[in-house]
């Protein structure tokens, strides 16, 4: 309890923090906003695609049912909004309401794997370290920037470089290679400015992050740009308000009780180890949920089964080209939809079992390796 | 006013440290993609060195073992195309026949009059329309390997089976959709088919269990069935562009493919065929070209030029190669050189090969207007020339060698061993030719529509097999029967061993016909 009532009183004493809350907030309904528009699709709205470490997927339903979830989550957001802005004096319920929102989002993102994207990787880490973690300006900072280098890192790849991601631009292919080297040196570049405690090196690298996330908006969505605008204008408030801050010290000469520095290190050490894991462990599924996934094609992948009957043997056709390509070379449920293939062809006559090799491979890679092969997938 | 910031111990490191890390980023960066500055692409050499199959499934571990005589060639292979339709020179056939046995097939597709491939108590059915295949086996076969019975015995058993032996459907062979069918006729070793689907799937399976021993799925499209050449298959495919032909290599036994492959810059017209020695191919392109391609050397030994395509695969005769096109003109061209040597001007365009009639000089061609024709291939004229006036299924000629009483009742050249053209003629009948003069030398009346040329098998002495498509009561069901015909003395000799007062019923027609035919003297000018 204590150590909630530090993080509150950090909240009332900074103004750039109570920003942050209420940009917190703000993007809190932009979430809303990008996840009802994938449950409102009739297609795909109600399939939802748990995460692996649930043993069942019957209990996601709540998020789809009618979208009750996401209002209420949408209404939460909204009022810790409206309370960040009403100043210090009602920051312990903003607080309170910003957390509750944070836990519900929490419990749909990790319900359905579909709502898996970078950029919710890091409000969560900055949202988690707002309300918990002493001295939040460092740590955000920190997180910021550890964001980028991390995903600059993941670009560091053949994939990226082809330029596949800027093809919707329709520009020339060479365009779009050197396009994505130039986005590399962008975020390894440009987020050490922000950092910078000189006004003209901020606004250097704000403008070029800006522009930065206002291109990628155009490439891909806008969501991802207006998640990021709204963390990058905390930067120079909390330069204007450590200036604020320096300027006091001149008039003011009690002694403050400051949160540890040390958070910030620690907060960016944990983040970038995180996001290492799954070099060393390797899965199929992203190893965590707070992992920033990797900027890469889609996999290829091509499943080859055949059923066996006692007097023929027919190859299967398996056509998940139609598939979400993030889901389309899923072992898993290339597993489970042969499973339900074989119950359906269990009621016809003379059939036994079948047999089944799945083989995928990344855009750099020239041959296809075999994920499984199962000569009797009807009796495991 | 107020005192700047401490300075941080650290900061005299910060630049370098980022410094270092920006020179190594850009490196990377290059290192990666060293095509930045140049106009080739990276999606391009990414894509160039990229297999396009997937490997074989299943894969080689799960694959059972198999002995070195599996992977030869079955004697029905694409491979020994040119000798399909001779008849086993140690076989000598009677122009006199009766068929002693059918057996009723059960009818593979209902749609559509299948083609078969007999080899030995195999019978395969399939169409290019059909993404199955189906194989039959004689049931009375099996039963006699199973008790262990000895040879002779089985022999004597189907010697004097009745009519009602059956034959069974072994297994089938399905591509996963309607749409897949099969690209072309299937290929056999001695334990494998290989077929290949549109959809460029390429099976091995087992021609005994009808297990899938293995199935590769290409990127590029098939053309033809991949032809079985020492061990390898030579699977002919379309390259990504749509342009040439790219040959990949695969291996037999476990289905992967060979890094080797062949790209060549034509379109193929028709599928590779192989010369008899087995050490060339012979490629015919869209364009008209003939190339003999040598499989030691890797290279094109000659080219052809012709203004029109091949229509069937050439035949290697007596030093010459020789081949009709999409003209009617059939040409001999020298087999070491590809000199044209004679050209002679068909009646019609073909879609079969020719076939050599072996100890003469004679080839045959039947025209898809139904006209038999004969060439003596050292002039390169035409010998004569007939009207079949066929109403077969099949439409291919064989190559048969009658007995020395044959010989000598037909007045046959001694020197020419007595080998004569069967071709199908008119409706439900065998036409023999006399190659060198064109006269019948005799006639075989069947009960039904000829679905196959005669079908030897080193089992059935004296005689062979022959798929006739008959109808039922409705008139309007096909049913496909396999006939056994077997020379007139021996099947006089079995039914009289079978019934104590022989009543010879089978094929009156025929046994009359036969005789008849004996009068009957056809030439081109007759029948003109």
């Amino acid at each position: 309890m204590e150590w909630i009532i530090n993080n509150i009183w950090e909240l009332k004493k900074s103004v750039s923090l109570r920003y942050l809350g209420f940009f917190l907030s703000l993007n809190h309904v932009i979430t809303f906003f990008q996840w009802n528009q994938l449950y409102s699709q009739p297609e795909v709205g109600t399939q939802v695609v748990c995460w692996n470490f649930f043993p069942r997927c019957a209990e996601a339903a709540f998020v789809t049912g009618g979208g009750g979830a996401l209002y209420t989550y949408l209404g939460l957001a909204v009022l810790s909004a409206l309370l960040f802005l009403m100043g210090a004096a009602v920051a312990s319920g903003a607080w309170t309401l910003l957390a509750t929102t944070f836990a519900l989002k929490l419990c749909i993102y990790l319900f359905d794997y579909r709502l898996y994207e970078n950029i919710q990787v890091l409000l969560i880490f900055i949202e988690l370290g707002f309300l918990l973690v002493p001295n939040k300006t460092g740590f955000t900072k920190a997180i910021f920037v550890g964001y980028f280098l991390t995903s600059g890192l993941g670009k560091i790849s053949t994939e990226w470089l082809t330029g596949f991601v800027f093809e919707p631009l329709n520009l020339p292919t060479k365009t779009n290679e050197w396009l994505a080297a130039l986005s590399v040196f962008c975020e390894f570049f440009f987020p050490f400015f922000i950092l910078s405690s000189k006004l003209k090196r901020l606004s250097i690298g704000f403008a070029f992050l800006l522009a930065y996330q206002f291109f990628w908006g155009f490439a891909e969505s806008f969501y991802p740009l207006a998640y990021t605008f709204f963390i990058l204008c905390f930067f120079p408030i909390a330069l204007w308000e450590s200036g604020n801050i320096e300027r006091n010290y001149v008039y003011r000469s009690f002694i403050r009780p400051e949160p540890s520095k040390a958070w910030a290190p620690i907060a960016f050490i944990i983040f970038i180890v995180v996001q290492a894991l799954p070099i060393w462990i390797q899965s199929e599924w992203p190893i965590t949920p707070v992992e920033v996934a990797r900027a890469s094609l889609p996999l290829e992948c091509e499943q080859k089964s055949f059923a066996v009957y006692e007097d023929k043997v027919r190859l299967l056709n398996h056509n998940f080209e139609n598939e979400p390509p993030s889901i389309r070379c899923h072992s898993k449920i290339r597993l489970s939809q042969l499973q339900q293939l074989c119950r359906s062809l269990k009621k016809e006559e003379n059939f036994q079992t079948i047999f089944s090799q799945f083989a995928s491979r990344s855009f750099s890679e020239s041959q296809f390796s075999k994920i499984f092969e199962i000569s009797d997938i009807c009796k495991k | 006013m107020y005192d700047e910031n401490p300075k941080s111990p650290f900061q005299p490191f910060i630049l370098p440290v980022l410094g270092v890390l920006w020179i190594a980023v850009i490196v990377s960066i290059f290192k990666l993609n060293p095509y930045l500055f140049t106009r080739t692409t990276l999606s391009e050499q990414v894509q160039k060195n990229k297999e396009d199959w997937v490997k074989p499934f299943p894969s080689r571990q799960l694959q059972p073992e198999l002995t070195e005589e599996a992977l030869k060639p079955s004697k029905v292979s694409l491979a020994h195309y040119f000798k399909n339709n001779i008849s086993p020179e140690n076989d000598r056939i009677s122009r006199k026949l009766n068929r002693i046995k059918k057996r009723t097939i059960p009818t593979p597709f209902d749609d559509k009059d299948p083609h078969w491939i007999k080899d030995n108590s195999q019978i395969i059915a399939w169409h290019p329309e059909k993404s199955h295949f189906v194989v039959y086996e004689k049931l009375q076969e099996e039963k006699a390997e199973s008790e262990q019975e000895s040879k002779e015995a089985a022999k004597e058993q189907e010697e004097e089976a009745s009519d009602s032996a059956e034959i069974v459907k072994r297994w089938s062979f399905f591509f996963s959709t309607d749409e897949q069918h099969l690209i072309d006729r299937p290929e056999l070793s001695q334990s494998l088919i290989f077929a290949a689907s549109k959809a460029n799937t390429l099976v091995a399976v087992d021609r005994t269990t009808g297990k899938l021993r293995w199935s590769l799925q290409l990127g590029h499209k098939l053309l033809w069935s991949p032809i079985l050449i020492n061990d390898k298959l030579w699977v002919s495919t379309q390259p990504a562009n749509g342009n040439g032909t790219k040959v990949v290599l695969v291996e037999a036994e476990s289905g992967e493919p060979l890094k080797d492959s062949l790209d060549w810059s034509f379109d193929l017209a028709i599928r590779p065929s192989l010369n008899e020695a087995k050490q060339a191919l012979y490629l015919a392109s869209k364009a008209g070209e003939l190339q003999k391609y040598s499989l030691e050397e890797n290279k094109f030994l000659w080219t052809h030029k012709g203004e029109t395509p091949l229509t069937a695969p050439p035949i290697e005769v007596d030093g010459q190669v020789v081949f009709s096109n999409s003209d009617g003109v059939a040409m001999g061209l020298d087999v070491k050189t590809g000199e044209a040597k004679w050209d002679y001007k068909l009646k019609d365009p073909s879609h079969s090969s020719f076939v050599a009639v072996p100890d003469s000089p004679f080839i045959a061609i039947l025209t898809d207007d139904g006209y038999l024709h004969t060439l003596n291939i050292k002039t390169g004229t035409g010998q004569w020339r007939f009207n079949t006036q066929s109403k077969a299924i099949n439409q291919e000629l064989f190559a048969v060698r009658l007995t020395n009483k044959d010989i000598e009742e037909r007045e046959l050249k001694w020197h020419y061993k007595g080998w004569v053209i069967w071709s199908p003629c008119v409706e439900n009948r065998i036409c023999m030719f006399n190659p060198e003069e064109g006269n019948m030398v005799g006639r075989l009346f069947t009960t039904g529509q000829i679905a196959t040329p005669p079908l030897f098998e080193d089992a059935l002495k004296d005689g062979f097999h022959l798929i006739l498509k008959k109808f039922q009561d409705d008139k309007t069901t096909p049913k496909w029967e396999l006939a056994e015909y077997i020379e007139r003395s021996k099947f006089l000799r079995l039914t009289q061993k079978s019934r104590p007062k022989p009543q010879p019923k089978a094929e009156p027609q025929a046994e009359k016909s036969s005789e008849n035919s004996s009068e009957t003297k056809v030439n081109q000018e007759a029948n003109e």
